[in-house]
């Protein structure tokens, strides 16, 4: 069998830096914080880089680098490193979502309701919602089953249709608590493994 | 025979919809849907115009210089 063939360093450089405002869009929207997002994209250069004989030619580097991002971002808060919450920056940009005969949805308040999820909800709703990815790249991405991905997905759209729907915003927002859709998810996920 | 049914169901919500649908408008459930997933595709497409901070491109042109002044260095672990 042969080996999986790495890329050339300047090829490697030039997909990375394809890949940095992806990363800034994915880092920003899990943190909820622009400054933060940066951080987290720097050390994620930094890694890739480290590790770029790791990167298989012809995969994605956009997915990859996700993984190494989203593995920091979450390391990190288990350590406090980082923190997520709501950028006053980010709300000060009230940009809207075109919809005809609808009131604007603000997207600071989007970027707010993003915050009330559990991290794994936010990250699914990211990815597959905002970022366009399959179910079953946005799992391989967050290391989870498809069915745990679904219903990750599913969960975060109907708290934050309910959210936006009554402006209900809590400070109980760090996203740790839930423990019901954790273990519900497992569940899933083993179920999925035995029939798939 | 639809929209008398959909009238029903609508009436039979109770005082506090009433009263909330006075101050709000009736928003059906495909069009919240609808408007969060613009809502998501937008707020992530802005960054992606935004141009790269310095500081970032900076660390883009210091990568090469680190790797050959700090070759013996230990790799990071991606899996962290």
């Amino acid at each position: 069998m042969s080996k999986p063939r790495a890329l050339p360093a300047s090829q490697f450089k030039q997909q990375l830096t394809e890949a940095i405002p992806h990363l800034r869009a994915f880092g920003r929207s899990l943190s909820g914080d622009r400054d933060v997002a940066d951080d987290l994209v720097q050390d994620t250069l930094l890694k890739a880089w480290a590790a770029r004989d790791r990167f298989i030619a012809g995969t994605s580097m956009r997915a990859w680098t996700f993984v190494i991002l989203r593995n920091t971002f979450f390391s990190s808060m288990r350590r406090k490193k980082f923190s997520a919450n709501y950028d006053e920056l980010v709300a000060e940009r009230i940009l809207s979502a075109p919809a005809p005969q609808q009131e604007p949805l603000h997207l600071a308040d989007l970027q707010r309701g993003l915050m009330e999820l559990s991290d794994d909800q936010r990250e699914a709703i990211i990815l597959v919602g905002a970022g366009g990815y399959s179910y079953e790249e946005a799992a391989e991405i967050a290391n989870c089953a498809v069915g745990t991905m679904k219903s990750r997905v599913s969960r975060a759209r109907k708290t934050l249709e309910s959210i936006l729907e009554e402006g209900r915003f809590t400070s109980a927002s760090d996203g740790h608590g839930d423990l019901t859709a954790t273990a519900l998810e497992n569940i899933i996920g083993a179920v999925e493994k035995i029939a798939p | 025979m639809a929209s008398k049914d959909r009238d029903k169901a609508v009436s039979s919500k109770g005082d506090d919809n009433r009263k909330r649908s006075k101050d709000m408008p009736v928003k059906s459930k495909d069009d919240m849907q609808q408007r969060l997933g613009l809502g998501l595709k937008n707020m992530y497409l802005n960054v992606l115009d935004e141009p790269l901070p310095d500081d970032i491109l900076a660390l883009l042109d210091q990568l090469d210089v680190d790797d050959e002044d700090d070759s013996e260095t230990g790799r990071t672990d991606v899996d962290e």
